[in-house]
């Protein structure tokens, strides 16, 4: 397990060459699947900043290791427009249930990091378990109501 | 589980869209049917200012949930303009607010200053009037189906016997006049 701010601003290096090939800027989450699936680098030359979370091979204290820069893409238009719209800025985010109850402010996210799947959200004083996602907004994350 | 609030707390809610997680508005009046006893929708003004013109209609029918923190919708199409099918309802819509609360004896208990709902899920109903006082306030249980004008609301004369002087209180007068009402029936 590790969490969202072990992550941001880690160096990501190459196990071909040893290039330092960029660094983490921001986690890319997907709700369908309630997973991290990729990692917005920054650092980058050229428009491939996207790294697929899956061509990452180690995740360790000072680094995250990929086979080569190779992996990297370009955002497609509409991820390039859901990272302007700020859907993927996580931290401060509200999270409300899908009955209209505030749970707190997002603090950070827990999620394995081989799967990239997302098994809690930390609010102040509290983390949450995650089952799924309802939506990711601009400013507010809405996930299902604990059953009374 | 119910809760009471105040519709006057509700003014200023988000309106938030469960399927893209965005806020659509914000709650600026409470529509209260006081014939039918229930909130038959919200008008709806942009988010943040005061001033802003209101964006639309939303009808009761089309909530999901009334929260603590934010009233929440499936999608940005449970706004609807004030031409469409909300108009009829718009006119049934009476402001209870301000008017005189009168028993049948005629006399005065005040003015409603406020109306209290009892909310579960997606539903709220209208389940008594708040009347300002001096140094107090009063909540009173008011059933459905009172006589109702633009000069005021005329209630049985023991409802002031029923007053509560807030919410948690006034759950306890409802608790006991619910138990009463199905031991008479049963």
């Amino acid at each position: 397990m590790i969490s969202y701010s072990q992550v941001r601003g880690q160096r990501v290096l190459s196990q071909g060459d040893a290039q330092l090939v960029g660094s983490v800027r921001r986690l890319l989450l997907d709700p369908a699947t309630v997973a991290v699936n990729a990692a917005q680098l920054e650092g980058v030359i050229g428009d491939e900043t996207i790294l697929p979370w899956n061509a990452v091979v180690a995740v360790g204290p000072d680094a995250l290791m990929v086979e080569s820069a190779d992996v990297l893409r370009a955002p497609d238009t509409e991820l390039g427009e859901r990272i302007e719209r700020g859907i993927y800025d996580l931290e401060g985010k509200q999270i409300l249930s899908d009955r209209g109850d505030s749970l707190g402010q997002l603090e950070d996210i827990d999620f394995d990091e081989t799967s990239g799947r997302v098994t809690h959200l930390r609010v102040p004083g509290h983390s949450l378990p995650l089952e799924r996602f309802v939506s990711i907004g601009p400013q507010t994350v809405i996930v299902p109501a604990l059953p009374l | 589980m119910s809760r009471l609030a105040r519709a006057g707390e509700l003014i200023g809610m988000p309106i938030v869209a469960l399927d893209s997680a965005t806020t659509e508005g914000e709650i600026k009046d409470v529509l209260v049917d006081p014939a039918r006893s229930r909130v038959i929708g919200f008008t709806v003004r942009g988010q943040g200012l005061l001033s802003s013109p209101l964006i639309g209609i939303l009808p009761s029918e089309h909530v999901h949930a009334i929260g603590r923190d934010a009233l929440m919708v499936a999608s940005q199409s449970a706004l609807v303009s004030e031409r469409e099918g909300m108009g009829s309802a718009l006119a049934d819509q009476q402001e209870v607010v301000g008017k005189e609360i009168v028993t049948r004896s005629g006399s005065s208990l005040g003015a409603i200053g406020d109306v209290i709902l009892e909310i579960e899920g997606a539903v709220a109903e209208v389940v008594g009037y708040e009347i300002a006082r001096e140094g107090h306030n009063l909540i009173v249980p008011v059933p459905g189906g009172v006589p109702l004008s633009g000069e005021a609301l005329v209630v049985p004369d023991d409802t002031e016997q029923q007053a509560a002087n807030g919410l948690s209180s006034f759950r306890d007068v409802l608790e006991r006049m619910r138990v009463t009402h199905s031991g008479a029936g049963a």
